[in-house]
């Protein structure tokens, strides 16, 4: 179902954010937030921890409503009526990982295949070729989670993200948690994986580096409110904004 | 729970609950729980049976107010009641003399006096009434330094300590003691003075003086049948033969003969109506001790009793906790009505089924899905409290409706938890399910109670033993069904 959304709207975008806030209680969370996320691109929101990054990816995927502006997906406004589908069209990986301690790992990937009611046989055969992808072996798939280290129960998180080939993929800090090692690899394999398995991407992460490696477009957010955006050389060589560039220059060293 | 295993549940819960309704019998005699109603009661079923007319027995409920509601409901036809009794605990009129017009209201009425007064009498330990030579219940005014206790009834009752207290003028403090337990206290010297049955057959075994009521505060207790109006004439007539029949003497003998001397109550009864109207034919075949029937039988109703009990409760309460579980405020009201509930003393919790469902299993049933519903209802809504947010995030992420949240996260996660108020709320049913003989369900109380009641350690075993045995059991099978459902690294013994 969702291959075929993106081929029948190429020149939509898939995400898009228009002067959107979120205010929870007392606290102007997000202000004045404009996003685009364009077909095929892979987008990095780089802040500090409580400068609303997570969430502003919250918004993507309706776990998070605007309290003002509007927030679309393929070009249509964002409610929670259809937040089922959207969600099914929506990959989500998170830091913490959050599979399932009392699945198999090859249960946990095939837990959304299981919610959309593929049949059985069509799970399996998708999971073989995620696991493949992610480099998970056949034996990690019938381990449970808690037997497998930080970098594999990842890629089996990522895995369960990608089963449904969703439109959009959403990554909260989701390398954030591993050694540098571990983590350079897990770049690689997303990388070799846009195009194939990743279509666009929105990721946020406190680490430019990882930024720089993933992502064709950098958005800087301080506080709330987006400092500055645009393709990555772009914002690399032209920070315009005082916090942005001091930014990058910690990041160049 | 896959689908098969919800139908099997359904099933087996069904048919628990409608398997003690498929016999039927044409009158179900009821009686109270001691010695000498279990004696009367059983007479009358020989009697009825000897007539070929069938018999359900209901013996050994909890008191006046369960019998009389039983009675009332129709859940049992006929018990032995006394005259004086029904004047001041059922009729409350206080006056023995016009008993008829005050049940026939009710559609009640009394049959064929059987001959003997059953009156409440003061026992006092002979050596203390020696002692400070007393022989009258009016020399109990200024006295100090006694000990008394009374069965539970007495103290409540119109014709009980409060209005007897005051017609003497008696300012004595009393505490509460089961009856069948009363003469043991006595004969260690623990209590000085019990209320008793002038028909006791413990009152010719132990050293004890009977203070006479010498202002004359008790009213007659004729035994007679407590009946409704509607009674088959065939069963009145049957009635009517025993008229007459048992004197006070009588009775004493017969009550010493069953609670002292180790008889069983049918083999007394038995021989008392074949040497007073001739030998029967029906003897029974006794290949097969009977004890070793009725250990079945009140084991196996035990268990059908507690399982039933369990599997409501488990099917109500998790699902309860589930539907409240995303909101805290109604989370709290239903774990405070669950505590309430628990906080009622559960023969009193019996005692309410009665108007409502009357005796028998299906109010024992309830009462213990009451009772169950408390340990599971907290267990879920504890272990669905403490799952992890994360995996509630993820949850959400992947689009799940609540159904799917539930059976995917929720309850999995809880399992451990669940399983463990299971095992309390089963090990709790266990103990309460011995209760429920107080309201004609049977189980493993009837052994318990009558033998208490009878003073019959033997028959205590017969109930307590298979008792500690099925609360192992159920704990041995809880550690087996948590194998199955939960995977290792997750169970209990690993988290803790």
């Amino acid at each position: 179902m969702t291959a075929q959304n993106s081929s029948e709207t190429p020149d939509v975008e898939v995400a898009q954010l228009d002067s959107v806030g979120v205010r929870i209680g007392e606290n102007q969370i997000l202000e004045d937030i404009d996003l685009l996320v364009p077909r095929g691109s892979v987008v990095a929101v780089i802040g500090a921890s409580g400068s609303g990054k997570s969430t502003l990816l919250r918004l993507l995927n309706g776990l998070q409503q605007a309290t003002s502006g509007r927030v679309l997906r393929d070009g249509r406004l964002l409610t929670s009526a259809d937040s089922r589908e959207i969600r099914f069209n929506t990959g989500y990986a998170l830091q913490q990982i959050g599979l399932l301690p009392h699945l198999s790992v090859r249960q946990n990937i095939e837990l959304p295949l299981q919610l959309a009611q593929w049949p059985r046989a069509r799970r399996h055969e998708r999971c073989d070729v995620l696991a493949a992808r992610m480099q998970v072996s056949q034996a990690q798939l019938q381990r449970y989670p808690h037997e497998l280290s930080g970098g594999q129960q990842q890629r089996a998180g990522l895995a369960r993200a990608m089963a449904l080939k969703p439109d959009l993929l959403l990554l909260d800090e989701a390398f954030s948690g591993l050694d540098a090692i571990t983590r350079v690899e897990l770049h690689d394999t997303f990388n070799a994986l846009r195009g194939a398995e990743i279509d666009s991407c929105l990721l946020v992460t406190h680490d430019l580096a990882e930024a720089n490696r993933l992502a064709d477009r950098l958005v800087i957010l301080r506080h709330g409110r987006i400092v500055r955006q645009g393709l990555r050389e772009d914002v690399l060589n032209d920070p315009r904004d005082d916090y942005a560039a001091r930014l990058i220059e910690t990041f160049i060293g | 729970m896959n689908a098969r295993l919800r139908l099997a549940a359904t099933g087996l819960l069904g048919w628990l609950l409608c398997a003690p309704f498929t016999a039927h019998s044409e009158v179900t005699i009821g009686s109270k729980n001691f010695t000498e109603n279990h004696l009367l009661a059983e007479i009358m079923a020989i009697m009825l049976e000897r007539q070929g007319i069938s018999v359900q027995r209901r013996f050994g409920l909890g008191g006046t107010k369960i019998c009389f509601d039983a009675l009332r409901n129709g859940e049992i036809d006929v018990y032995p009641e006394y005259s004086g009794t029904i004047a001041t605990a059922i009729v409350k009129s206080g006056n023995v003399e016009t008993l008829a017009a005050d049940l026939e209201p009710l559609g009640l009425a009394t049959y064929s006096p059987l001959g003997f007064n059953n009156t409440y009498v003061l026992a006092m330990r002979q050596t203390t009434a020696t002692q400070r030579n007393i022989t009258r219940i009016s020399q109990l005014a200024g006295e100090q330094g006694l000990t008394l206790a009374f069965s539970h009834e007495f103290r409540a009752r119109n014709d009980g300590w409060p209005q007897l207290s005051a017609h003497y003028g008696l300012t004595l403090p009393t505490s509460g003691i089961e009856h069948a337990l009363a003469y043991e206290a006595i004969a260690a010297g623990r209590v000085d003075i019990t209320d008793a049955y002038s028909t006791d057959g413990e009152l010719s075994r132990y050293p004890v003086t009977l203070l006479e009521d010498d202002l004359s505060f008790f009213p007659r207790y004729d035994a007679l049948w407590l009946a409704r109006t509607d009674l088959d004439p065939a069963i009145a007539a049957v009635l009517q033969q025993l008229s007459g029949k048992i004197d006070e003497a009588t009775m004493q003998a017969l009550n010493a003969r069953a609670a002292l001397a180790g008889e069983s109550i049918p083999s007394v009864a038995a021989d008392f109506v074949a040497s007073t109207f001739g030998s029967s034919p029906t003897v029974r075949s006794a290949a097969w001790p009977a004890w070793v029937d009725a250990l079945l039988a009140n084991t196996w109703r035990h268990i059908q009793l507690t399982l039933a009990g369990l599997l409501l409760a488990a099917l109500v309460g998790v699902a309860l906790a589930l539907a409240v579980q995303p909101f805290p405020a109604a989370a709290r009201l239903v774990l405070s009505v669950c505590g309430l509930a628990q906080t009622i003393p559960s023969i009193a919790l019996l005692a309410l089924m009665i108007p409502l469902f009357g005796i028998g299993i299906v109010p024992a049933v309830i009462a213990l899905f009451v009772y169950a519903l408390l340990p599971i209802v907290r267990a879920t809504l504890t272990a669905t409290n403490a799952i992890d947010p994360v995996h509630l995030t993820v949850a959400a992420a992947l689009g799940m409706n609540n159904a799917e949240r539930r059976q995917h996260v929720l309850v999995p996660l809880s399992m451990p938890h669940i399983i463990a108020g299971l095992r309390t709320a089963a090990v709790i049913s266990i103990g309460t399910a011995t209760l429920a003989a107080f309201i004609g369900a049977g189980g493993l109380g009837q052994p318990i109670w009558t033998g208490l009641a009878l003073n019959d350690t033997q028959l205590i075993l017969q109930g307590a033993i298979p008792a500690a045995v099925l609360a192992v059991l159920t704990d041995l099978g809880f550690d087996l069904l948590e194998r199955r459902l939960v995977p290792a690294h997750l169970r209990r013994d690993q988290l803790n």
